[in-house]
């Protein structure tokens, strides 16, 4: 089918614009096990192509059967003469290959191999008393063809693991839950960098024990979140409202607008010990790409630096409302979606102190090492974390554990209260949402641990 | 169609117990617009074969949307279903034969652009600084093949979302018109204006108070409860052990206001569909009557464990619902809220969290018109507030349905369904500090 990109590429060139073309082929697969019980096991093999065309406006064509292309590539040319934005920003044309190398690739990891380790994993949670448990491992490789008519042609290929669980715990009439994702770029050599097996002993242990702690006493503390938490924070309070393409008012329909609309840049957002990376470069990582779906070459970007926004994340459209060039976060899930303003891999910049000095600054305060319940309004404004594996913080010590502490606050409260941040940093996997159709993402998120001085607590 | 005959006629010679192929082939048209202006216009024409193969209790799946390589899948299929473990949950599908209605629906060509200027045109003379939105005209022909039945519909339908913007507040409408719902600009003008209308009431705004307070909300919020809620109905997830339904068919789960049912027959709503995945026909089903809990939805697996028969719901492996209605009841809208000491009317949320899915417990972000009504007026409206409480609460909680209802839809947070405007009683209000 691939062969089709330079007939439409032929076709596009007598009446448009601008255009861009992109092929992907995908195979996936997955098995999943819940409470002993072996679900099922599959594989997916899709194909497409996506071609956007500008005229007096901007449309899009996506089909997966090469005898209907001159229909869908006709009809969207055709589309793309009415009249709407039609800015994209352009750039230098680009030719390359890319392809991250694995050495036990999906396509060679054996469906025994696949069985006997969600499987084992499944014994684990078992062996722990979990009540409750889902097990699911998924991959895919992705192949890509993408041409533009500003000369660019890239090739790039990949493989990505993804690894969820769900495991529960009754105590005594209480239930605690827990859902874990993990992800890579790579191949199955590297499975064991996602270290499940520690991660569920190690939840299992503390959601086993928070079914019986008691809840907190309401009030104002002194707050430490650990790295998930950093991580979802990063993503959430300021991933999502950089999205320039939220910021214009592309997606208020749907996902929303963002706090950031309207204001003066650059926006006090925190403190100046609070900075925050998204970085699509970093090797390994679950959103890791060398070139955007939009044929712009990947690079890190400050979205707050020091506490005050710095670059915003763009696609080629909302790079044209500003007048600049793509930053390369025009990221698609697949050949049947456009290519929005997207994360990667989204983190906390750690800073130099450890755990320990950060916990002993203390005098009564609440670690949040992890979440459940999370969520936030539609300009990234207002939002609510949950804690799992919660503990308090009495006299500069970790004490007695807590049961679901609840933070509510707002993205300027939360890093205007940073005055410290760790110096290691960890990553967890996500599958960001976004769009209409829909399109989940791969992306990591992650951070040091951070601390946070006097926020309501409940 | 003739790729599924042929792929059929290839697996059936390889020894498997059952075989279901499902082919979607759609056709699918899509703007979008934001700050008044059309953004973009997109085009699908896709089609894919979706395998379910079993030996005994040994079963895989199979995907694929490249019809040039259907010989891959029956390699795939043959040569691994062997390796597979046994799914103890397993029981076979449907082995009755089905005959084949007249179910077929084509929804009438027009020009979605010409649509969306006339939406944000009302939005705009309704008093909207700038709005956004989705227009999308979809049709799908599904067709399905099991050893005991040949099946096939094609359906159609339009969607449409608008969102208003005046100031820092906002309004919005999202609806679904299945293949016997008229589509036509007076529809979508009545939504520009309604959206408009909601985001320019001239009301003070203030950040919201937490605590218990009586709430209306109106069709999308508890559409978007119970699209959440979905799950808990599925045999599959009771079976899982996270359904807060687990041990409670016949007894109480809501007021006597709530009858739930799940109705894919109904053709006003785009998730019409008359057959599912097993060559059941789909029908009617109860979920909750006069808040007693009737049944879970099944495939025939869950409905063997269950020992009970399937709905029409597979999801071979996973039943769920696919067209709730909560059912109307008499109360009018303006009765609702004139006749409200205090409380908030709530007109539509997003983003809802489950912290415990045993217990239902979830909090979800109210947007859109959040009001506070105080002796029948609407007095002012609120920001920065969630719903902070349990879905056995919310249902327990509903004192009236009203007797216009709606059919929402919205993006990821409401799934297809037909809604009323509910009032409920004494619900947490929590807020950001």
């Amino acid at each position: 089918m691939e062969h089709l990109l330079d007939i439409i590429a032929s076709l596009c060139e007598r009446d448009s614009k601008y255009y861009d073309i992109r092929y992907m082929e995908e195979a996936g697969r997955f098995v999943s096990y819940r409470n002993g019980e072996f679900q099922g096991a599959g594989e997916s093999l899709e194909r497409g192509i996506a071609v956007r065309v500008v005229n007096e406006g901007i449309s899009y064509g996506f089909f997966n059967d090469e005898n209907k292309a001159s229909e869908v590539v006709g009809r969207t040319i055709d589309r793309s003469h009415k009249n709407g934005k039609n800015q994209l920003s352009g750039g230098t044309p680009i030719t390359d290959k890319w392809e991250v190398k694995a050495s036990q690739s999906p396509g060679d990891f054996s469906l025994d191999d696949r069985i006997d380790l969600v499987k084992s994993m499944d014994s684990l949670m078992n062996d722990l008393n979990a009540g409750v448990r889902i097990n699911v491992l998924n991959d895919r490789e992705v192949r890509q063809l993408y041409v533009n008519s500003l000369g660019s042609r890239i090739e790039g290929k990949f493989p990505r693991i993804g690894y969820y669980y769900v495991m529960g715990f009754n105590q005594n009439g209480s239930f605690e839950q827990s859902y874990n994702q993990f992800g890579i770029t790579g191949g199955y050599e590297n499975f064991g960098t996602m270290k499940i097996e520690e991660e569920v002993k190690d939840d299992a242990r503390k959601l086993s024990s928070a079914a019986t702690a008691a809840k907190i006493e309401p009030g104002r503390y002194d707050v430490i979140l650990g790295p998930d938490l950093s991580g979802i924070v990063a993503h959430e309070s300021c991933g999502h409202p950089t999205e320039y393409d939220r910021i214009i008012g592309r997606e208020g329909a749907l996902a929303g607008e963002s706090f950031l609309s309207g204001k003066d840049f650059p926006y006090r957002v925190g403190s100046e010990d609070v900075s925050v990376i998204d970085d699509p470069t970093m090797t390994g990582s679950y959103g890791y790409y060398k070139y955007d779906d939009e044929g712009i070459m990947a690079r890190k970007r400050y979205l707050y630096r020091n506490g005050l926004t710095s670059e915003f994340i763009l696609n080629r459209e909302s790079a044209a409302i500003l007048g600049m060039e793509s930053n390369a976060g025009g990221r698609s899930s697949s050949w049947n979606h456009e290519p929005l303003a997207r994360m990667s891999t989204t983190y906390i910049e750690p800073g130099e102190m450890s755990l320990d000095e950060l916990v002993e600054g203390v005098k009564l305060g609440v670690y949040m090492g992890s979440y459940t319940e999370w969520n936030i309004d539609d300009i990234r404004f207002n939002q609510k974390y949950v804690g799992k594996d919660s503990f308090m913080i009495r006299n500069g010590k970790l004490a007695e554990q807590v049961r679901r502490p609840i933070l509510e606050t707002t993205t300027t409260g939360l890093y205007s209260a940073v005055d410290g941040t760790s110096k290691e940093l960890h990553f967890s996997a996500g599958t960001c949402g976004k769009g209409e159709p829909e399109q989940g993402i791969e992306v990591w998120m992650g951070g040091p641990h951070v601390r946070l001085r006097n926020m309501y607590l409940s | 169609m003739e790729s599924l005959d042929r792929l059929y006629e290839r697996l059936s010679r390889r020894n498997f117990d059952d075989i279901v192929l499902q082919q979607v082939s759609g056709a699918v048209s899509q703007v979008r617009f934001s700050n008044n202006r059309v953004d973009l216009e997109s085009n699908w024409v896709e089609e894919t074969i979706e395998v379910f193969a079993a030996r005994g209790k040994k079963i895989i799946a199979y995907e694929i949307n490249d019809l040039s390589r259907l010989d891959s899948a029956v390699e795939f299929l043959t040569g691994t279903v062997d390796r597979m473990p046994e799914n103890p949950s397993y029981e076979g599908i449907n082995t009755v034969k089905t005959d084949q209605g007249n179910w077929n629906s084509k929804a009438r060509e027009s020009d979605l652009n010409d649509y969306a200027l006339a939406m944000i045109g009302s939005a705009v003379d309704n008093g909207a600084q700038k709005c956004a939105g989705i227009l999308y005209r979809k049709t799908n022909t599904t067709s399905l093949i099991t050893p005991y039945n040949s099946l096939s519909v094609t359906t159609s339908g339009h969607e449409a979302v608008i969102r208003s913007f005046a100031g820092e507040s906002t309004g919005q409408e999202a609806l679904h018109f299945g293949p016997d719902t008229t589509f036509s600009d007076r529809v979508l003008e009545k939504m520009g204006k309604e959206s408009a209308q909601t985001a320019s009431r001239k009301v003070p705004r203030r950040v919201g108070d937490a605590g218990k307070i009586d709430v209306i909300l109106s069709p999308y919020v508890i559409g978007s409860l119970l699209s959440y809620s979905a799950q808990y109905f599925s045999a599959e997830s009771v079976i899982a052990g996270l359904s807060f339904l687990e041990g409670k068919i016949g007894k109480d789960v809501s007021s006597r206001a709530v009858s739930l049912l799940d109705d894919p027959t109904d053709r006003r709503g785009i998730a019409f569909v008359p057959f599912d995945m097993e060559g059941t026909i789909t029908r009617r089903n109860v979920l909750i009557e006069k808040g007693i809990l009737k049944t879970y939805v099944h495939s025939c697996s869950t409905a063997k464990r269950f020992n009970t028969h399937t709905t029409g719901n597979a999801g071979i492996l996973n039943p769920m619902p696919w067209q709730l209605k909560l059912m109307p009841g008499t109360g009018k809208v303006d009765s609702m809220i004139s006749e409200s000491r205090n409380a908030l009317l709530i007109l539509n949320t997003w983003y809802t969290r489950f912290q415990d899915d045993r217990n239902g417990v979830f909090s979800t972000v109210p947007r859109d018109g959040i009001f506070h009504v105080i002796d029948g007026e609407i007095v002012e409206s609120w920001s920065g507030v969630r719903i902070s409480d349990s879905i056995p609460n919310i249902l327990k909680s509903i004192t009236q349905t009203s007797r216009d209802t709606k059919w929402v839809k919205w993006w990821l947070e409401i799934s297809p369904s037909e809604m009323p405007f509910a009032s409920l009683e004494n619900i947490n209000i929590s807020r950001s500090f």
